[in-house]
């Protein structure tokens, strides 16, 4: 059986190394000159900058990701983040159990029922997270919390998400634990999986852009500088250029479908600093900043991913649809120098960083509920569009491609 | 070179492989026309298709 896989972003990779194990004769189109996509890391200026993602995982080594890495054999270290997180409120940082005391008496108790029904699971239809939050509590400090937790997980705001899908996430949190950072971040795991596809003889190819899918006589032709044969087609390239590729094998309902996706944008600054600005290798949440959702300085973790006695920090927020970027920009950047009154003295912009349009950070949002299985049998879609119900980020990802090599396992 | 703007998004991908350091980015990729050695480095990491020869 061959397989075809259409990109080498993590899910390609992560689809690959895995049907290559189920004994697949595995090819990989990759249309950049690297591997990796939105994940994977670019060296500037001695400091490891990521290509997308933020070097961090969000459920550490015990989530999807790290568990198919292991299973995978590919050897990468995930150091769990310590504290998972905290959150800056009226200039000081509070750990997510402390969050009840910071209100006043009357909201108190909302706020500690509204922690343990997110931890139950219970009492959510499919209203936005922020409407299901104004039935337990009106408070303004609440929902911006809730804004910043779901800016820097899911680049959208509260009341674009369903509240299911938060309650899902939350659960997941609370069974697996919160965040790691890989060992060489984004780019260390890429280069685990691609060692993982050298060992197993799959042709990874990069420069090779994929032209067209077609079907004949029931299999796959697809057309990349060279023609090639398959039984088996696993798209990481999203679901609006999938489609394109594919053309008129999929239905133009389906197609017509895809199109009206709609992905996530968001900001990322990364920030070269003399001396720590954080104490640990969590993330700092930042409810009470203009623009930025939270901030996490990888290098207290992987000091590695800095020159030696520097340090790298990344602040990450949502682009809202239709905003000025330029001014979006400027404004996280007055949160930085506002959030670190030694901003000036000892940090630099490395880099800005907008993920929108055709590199965005999700290609679809959150709470969109995209089947790895397409109407083309034996055409599958992996990647940040195809994250299954409570899973985010990567292990949203790795979630995605589990659910699609147990279809796949079931057909073939 | 010749940056798209309609197709540039402002990833700075483009930007750390640049050898000459002639890119960049604040919403959008900027190449110093000055610095600019015309490599073509800068096409190829681009996963936009936003940068162009000439």
């Amino acid at each position: 059986m061959r397989a075809c896989i259409v990109g080498a972003g993590l899910g390609g990779l992560l689809a690959a190394a895995n049907l290559a194990k189920e004994g697949f004769e595995v090819v990989v189109y990759e249309k950049l000159p690297y591997a990796g996509g939105r994940f994977t890391n670019m060296a500037y200026r001695g400091f490891q900058l990521s290509t997308g993602a933020l070097h961090m995982i969000p459920h550490g080594e015990k989530g999807p990701l790290g568990r198919m890495l292991r299973s995978l054999s590919a050897g990468v270290e995930i150091i769990p983040s310590q504290p998972q997180a905290m959150f800056r409120i009226g200039g000081r940082d509070y750990e997510y159990e402390e969050l009840p005391s910071i209100f006043p008496l009357r909201d108190r108790l909302k706020v500690a029922k509204i922690i343990a029904m997110l931890k139950l699971g219970r009492g959510a239809g499919s209203e936005s997270y922020r409407s299901w939050l104004e039935r337990q509590v009106k408070n303004e400090i609440v929902f911006k919390i809730a804004d910043s937790f779901t800016g820097w997980s899911l680049s959208l705001s509260a009341s674009e998400v369903p509240a299911g899908e938060v309650i899902a996430q939350t659960r997941n949190i609370n069974k697996l634990g919160g965040p790691g950072i890989p060992a060489g971040g984004c780019g260390g795991v890429t280069q685990a999986l691609v060692e993982v596809l050298e060992s197993e003889g799959v042709r990874l190819l990069l420069k090779r852009r994929v032209e067209t899918i077609r079907r004949k006589g029931g299999v796959f032709e697809v057309f990349a500088g060279e023609k090639g044969s398959f039984e088996l087609v696993v798209s990481n390239a999203g679901p609006k250029a999938t489609a394109q590729l594919a053309g008129e094998i999929l239905p133009a309902e389906y197609r017509r479908a895809v199109s009206r996706i709609r992905g996530a944008a968001g900001i990322k600054i990364s920030v070269a600093c003399k001396k720590p600005m954080l104490s640990h290798s969590g993330v700092l949440f930042t409810p009470e900043a203009r623009r930025i959702n939270g901030i996490n300085e990888v290098t207290n973790a992987v000091p590695e991913l800095a020159p030696h006695g520097e340090h790298l920090l990344m602040s990450h927020q949502r682009l809202a649809e239709g905003a000025d970027v330029k001014r979006e920009i400027e404004l996280g950047l007055r949160d930085l120098r506002e959030l670190f009154p030694e901003f000036k003295k000892y940090c630099r912009v490395l880099a800005v960083q907008v993920y929108r349009n055709s590199w965005p950070v999700n290609r679809a949002a959150s709470g969109v509920h995209l089947p790895p299985a397409t109407p083309v049998e034996g055409l599958y879609l992996v990647g940040d569009a195809v994250k299954p119900e409570g899973w985010m980020e990567t292990d949203g990802i790795a979630a995605g491609v589990e659910e699609a090599l147990r279809h796949i396992k079931a057909s073939y | 070179m010749h940056v798209h703007e309609e197709r540039c998004v402002g990833c700075a991908a483009c930007m750390p492989f640049c050898p000459r350091e002639a890119i960049s980015v604040y919403g959008v990729a900027e190449i110093d026309r000055e610095r600019c050695v015309g490599c073509g480095l800068c096409v190829a990491y681009c996963p936009n298709d936003a940068i162009e020869e000439g």
